[in-house]
């Protein structure tokens, strides 16, 4: 055999056995940062304050235009809290009996400025909405 | 002597495609009478079917654009340039709206009632509500209404006034407003343990207590006290608070 060939031989043989060598560490690295034991969540016992119910508009959207004099407002509120809702045409308030409430509001022809506001406790909120009712146009 | 035959034969392939092409394009003109004709007592009908289906259709979807992309605008009206208004809406974003005789109706809403009138009656510092129909940032306004401006605000009661019947509310932790209670103001009071409004009265205010009121703004930006419309009255007890 000539020389250059047993070279080339030594060479491609050295160069394939450090490609594996690298290979395998890798490969157990791989497997040790993945049977890692991960710390139980539950181990612990963690005592959170309990929140109370925020308050919360669902419906109507903002600057909605509609077409009925009678609007569905919908909501979250904190159960007992009193809730007040005035516009420049009408007014309404009821106690939240669930974490949800519903109420009808009467509106009248062009833009309502309805504010809701909910007491619960010394916690005051607030929203403030423009609703069209405009059914001719 | 190859070449040159060559050369010959893809001529001839040439001129025969293009022969053959323009034997093509004028077949269609050489017979249309015999495939119009069995047609020709239903072709009308079948027109106008299809003219009214798709009259239809464009109605449909121009009535569900219009739908789709029906805007109201809200504001004071801050100049007025030939047709054109400049109305500023209560977040202060200034809006340009065109006045088109053809599609702009212009009417005044004054409590229940709506009346139509002219453009020129609209003035500056008017407040007013106008529809129509955006498209792609152009409004194309269809009605413009003159309306009230009015508001609503509520806040702690800091001061009370009872020589002039006046309220002063804490609206936030900066500012007060001088609410004054007129005879013609509505006021009412809410009852926790029926869980209603109930007739309400000045003498009923106190300190401490949470009032929410109804006021028409007043023209200048800057005021600090308005003419109450309706009052409602949140008592400052264990009722309210828990």
């Amino acid at each position: 055999m000539k020389k250059e060939t047993i070279t080339a031989l030594v060479l491609g043989i050295g160069t394939g056995a450090v490609i594996a060598v690298g290979l395998l560490i890798n490969a157990r690295k791989i497997n040790v940062s993945q049977t890692k034991p991960t710390p139980s969540v539950g181990a612990t016992s963690v005592t959170l304050p309990i929140q109370s119910q925020p308050f919360v508009v669902r419906q109507p959207e903002d600057k909605k235009t509609v077409n009925d004099d009678e609007l569905l407002i919908t909501g979250e509120a904190p159960v007992k809290s009193t809730i007040v809702v005035q516009s420049q045409f009408s007014e309404q308030t009821i106690i939240a009996e669930k974490t949800t409430f519903e109420m009808n509001f009467a509106l009248q022809y062009g833009e309502n400025i309805i504010k809701v506001t909910n007491y619960d406790g010394k916690n005051i909120s607030e929203k403030k909405l423009t609703v069209y009712y405009l059914p001719e146009d | 002597m190859k070449k040159t035959f060559i050369i010959k034969m893809l001529a001839l392939i040439f001129v025969l495609q293009y022969v053959n092409f323009a034997v093509e394009a004028q077949s269609p003109k050489l017979s249309p009478t015999a495939t119009v004709t069995p047609t020709k007592t239903n072709a009308p009908n079948t027109v106008d079917h299809n003219v009214t289906a798709l009259k239809e259709k464009i109605a449909d979807k121009v009535e569900e654009l219009q739908k789709k992309n029906k805007t109201t605008i809200s504001g004071t009206i801050t100049n007025i340039e030939n047709r054109t208004i400049t109305v500023e809406d209560r977040d202060s974003k200034k809006h340009l709206i065109t006045h088109d005789d053809l599609l702009t109706k212009v009417k005044t809403i004054t409590d229940k009632t709506v009346k139509d009138a002219d453009f020129s009656s609209l003035k500056k510092d008017q407040y007013v509500v106008v529809t129509g129909i955006m498209l792609e940032d152009v409004f194309t306004p269809q009605t413009i209404f003159s309306f009230k401006k009015y508001d609503v605000i509520s806040g702690k009661v800091a001061d009370l006034n009872k020589t002039e019947f006046s309220v002063d509310i804490l609206i936030t932790d900066t500012r007060t407003i001088t609410v004054d209670i007129e005879s013609g103001t509505k006021q009412l009071s809410f009852d926790k343990a029926s869980s209603s409004l109930k007739k309400g009265g000045f003498a009923q205010i106190k300190v401490g207590d949470y009032i929410h009121a109804v006021y028409l703004m007043p023209s200048e930006n800057t005021f600090s006290r308005v003419s109450a419309l309706r009052t409602i009255l949140l008592p400052q007890t264990k009722e309210v608070t828990k």
